[in-house]
């Protein structure tokens, strides 16, 4: 099965996702009342067995970066992982701030926080990942989000549930939330099975339009 | 005379897609990859219509659009973007852009706001 | 077959709300739990009977399944509950709440985008009761029910973590009984371990409920001062230091007492980490060590 992509289609595949990422902001500050700026992704398309080394390049502190994984699956199959620098989540946040948590002696707080990243990348995956799938015409659904860190997805990669010759499509952006500048990352990962449903996904993409 | 059409888009298949929406209308549309040439090309070859995007590199359309007015304040300029937040619409407004289209934009509504401009 | 009915199977709270807050199905455990027949409360505003849900986190969440069309997960940790379904009086867990997990997803109609949110709740309690005892069995020392030192070591690193990140002041406090040994001999092993329970009721009254307490190894412990500096640190230790001196303990009728000694440490810039600091403050109870029943500060020359 041929899984590398045309240059057309990577040239697609990233006006698709400029196009997600920029109705994702006009969404996400309607859902947490606050200005988003979601800056021009960069798409890139490699092969999985290079995607660790990228990452160690690209994110200061890898292994300690939180990370908040979610998978799907539908009619694309695969994992996407929004990637935060270790303590992002501090000035998330406020920003986030439940009515709710209030602190119990036996939680510590970190854990609290952890909780609350979960929420922020569920809405954040929901919102990019959904909007990017809702353009392409394909339906997913998404398994209950995580929280791990780079170390635990660099052991997905390596020995999970992806082979070597799986594909990621990485897509790297950074998040403003009004004066707090949040350099967030998002991956995601397709199964080497439904690249065809990629590609043919992005093959319909401009004829859908007329 | 054609009407002239700049179009100031990155993407190559979204400009393909713009191009082939207007091929009925019996334009000449030209195309810049990136906000300084187009502001380059507006200046060389006074297009009657601007369709400019908003995420690009070298030079992207915050920066192009006022550069833009300031050369050619008659030619009427279409930003296309997918955000639509009230501030960013606010802003693209304050800098002179004479409509928004949210992207990706359906065919039929490219179409119209191409005519509305020229006035076809 | 009716749906209903088989929903009304489910173990879980199952509701469904449109885009206006009004209820489209309320299931039989939802019935059973809060008392409101499906009748009372189809069609009405779900804020009408539980004005509680009007809050931003549940808004943000339906705005976000609406939105985004993505299924949102209310954890217990975060959350508690959603629904407020009060707990028998005579349940001794010491929750008042039926603790809750639910789980928000989009009903989507005909043109493909959501209509409603189907919510639903599951009764979480008992596991809460469990995973506290749990927790609570790993982190406390058993003989004194101060802190183990498992959890003095986590709690440590993350609030050095904290203060670190606001710049704020943080203490840190080692203590150990004087001449231990020989209490343990003369009067037995039991009568020690009757002191170092005492000591911890003693620690415990001259610490905040901020302060973190724990029995570090046999005859020492440690205490965590946090937004505290050195100075109010020693002046803790010292007074400490002074109840356990005139504390007199009694075994068997016999009358005994002990002393301690008290390294104190203030997290500075220098320090590594959560190994810098202990250190630091060990070195100042050795300092201590050598007059006995005494307090010595690191970083103060004597």
């Amino acid at each position: 099965m041929n899984n590398t992509f045309t240059a057309l289609e990577i040239d697609t595949l990233q006006e698709v996702m400029n196009m997600a990422f920029g109705s994702a902001a006009a969404d996400l500050a309607e859902v947490v009342d606050v200005f988003v700026q979601l800056n021009a992704p960069d798409v890139q398309v490699m092969r999985l067995d290079d995607l660790e080394s990228h990452l160690v390049a690209q994110i200061p502190d890898y292994e300690r970066a939180r990370v908040v994984e979610q998978h799907f699956r539908g009619e694309s199959d695969g994992v996407a992982l929004l990637v935060f620098p270790h303590g992002a989540e501090h000035q998330l946040v406020s920003l986030f701030q439940s009515d709710s948590a209030e602190i119990l002696e036996s939680d510590t707080i970190l854990e609290l926080e952890k909780e609350i990243l979960m929420e922020i990348g569920n809405i954040l995956i929901g919102a990019t990942v959904g909007r990017l799938f809702d353009l392409l015409n394909r339906r997913i659904g998404y398994l209950p989000p995580r929280t791990t860190d780079g170390y635990a997805v660099a052991e997905l990669i390596n020995k999970g549930l992806f082979a070597g010759d799986d594909y990621a499509i990485t897509v790297q952006t950074r998040f403003d939330f009004e004066d707090r500048a949040v350099s967030g990352r998002l991956f995601i990962i397709n199964r080497q099975q439904s690249a065809q449903q990629l590609k043919s996904a992005l093959a319909e993409f401009w004829s859908s339009l007329e | 005379m054609k009407s002239k059409v700049l179009l100031v888009e990155d993407s190559v298949s979204a400009r393909h897609f713009v191009k082939s929406c207007l091929a009925d209308l019996d334009l000449e549309v030209i195309e810049a990859p990136d906000g300084r040439q187009g502001v380059a090309m507006l200046s060389e070859q006074r297009p009657d219509l601007v369709l400019l995007d908003l995420t690009m590199p070298v030079m992207d359309g915050f920066e192009a659009l006022p550069k833009m007015k300031q050369l050619a304040p008659e030619t009427p300029i279409v930003v296309l973007t997918a955000d639509v937040q009230q501030r960013t619409v606010d802003r693209i407004t304050e800098l002179g852009a004479d409509l928004f289209l949210k992207k990706p934009p359906k065919k039929q509504l490219l179409l119209e706001a191409v005519e509305r401009f020229l006035g076809k | 077959m009716n749906d209903d009915q088989v929903l009304d199977t489910l173990p879980i709270g199952l509701v469904v709300l449109d885009r206006s807050y009004r209820v489209r199905r309320w299931n039989h455990w939802m019935v059973m739990q809060s008392g409101l027949s499906q009748q009372t409360v189809l069609e009405c505003s779900v804020f009408n009977y539980y004005p509680e849900l009007n809050k931003p986190s549940f808004l943000r969440a339906c705005k976000t399944v609406f939105t985004f069309g993505n299924v949102v997960y209310l954890s217990q940790k975060l959350h508690r509950f959603l629904f407020p379904f009060e707990l028998p009086a005579n349940h001794t867990s010491g929750l008042t709440h039926m603790q809750q997990s639910c789980t928000m997803s989009p009903v989507r109609g005909d043109d493909g985008h959501p209509q409603q949110v189907a919510i639903t709740i599951q009764d979480v309690t008992d596991s809460v009761i469990l995973e506290r005892r749990l927790r609570a069995v790993n982190n406390i020392d058993e003989l004194t029910g101060a802190y183990n030192r498992r959890y003095f070591s986590a709690r440590l690193r993350e609030e050095i973590e904290r203060h670190r990140r606001y710049n704020h002041r943080l203490s840190l406090v080692i203590f150990d009984l004087d001449h231990f040994k020989q209490t343990n001999d003369s009067i037995g092993h039991l009568a020690g371990d009757h002191a170092l329970i005492e000591i911890r009721k003693l620690a415990e009254e001259q610490l905040r409920d901020i302060d973190v307490l724990a029995r570090f190894g046999g005859e020492e412990f440690v205490f965590l001062l946090p937004e505290t500096g050195r100075e109010a640190a020693r002046g803790t230790a010292e007074r400490l230091r002074s109840e356990i001196e005139r504390f007199s303990l009694t075994w068997r009728e016999r009358a005994f007492r002990v002393t301690a000694s008290f390294g104190v440490a203030e997290l500075n810039h220098g320090m590594g980490g959560e190994t810098d600091l202990l250190e630091a403050a060990d070195q100042a109870l050795y300092v201590a060590k050598q007059k006995r029943n005494a307090v010595s500060v690191a970083g103060n020359s004597g």
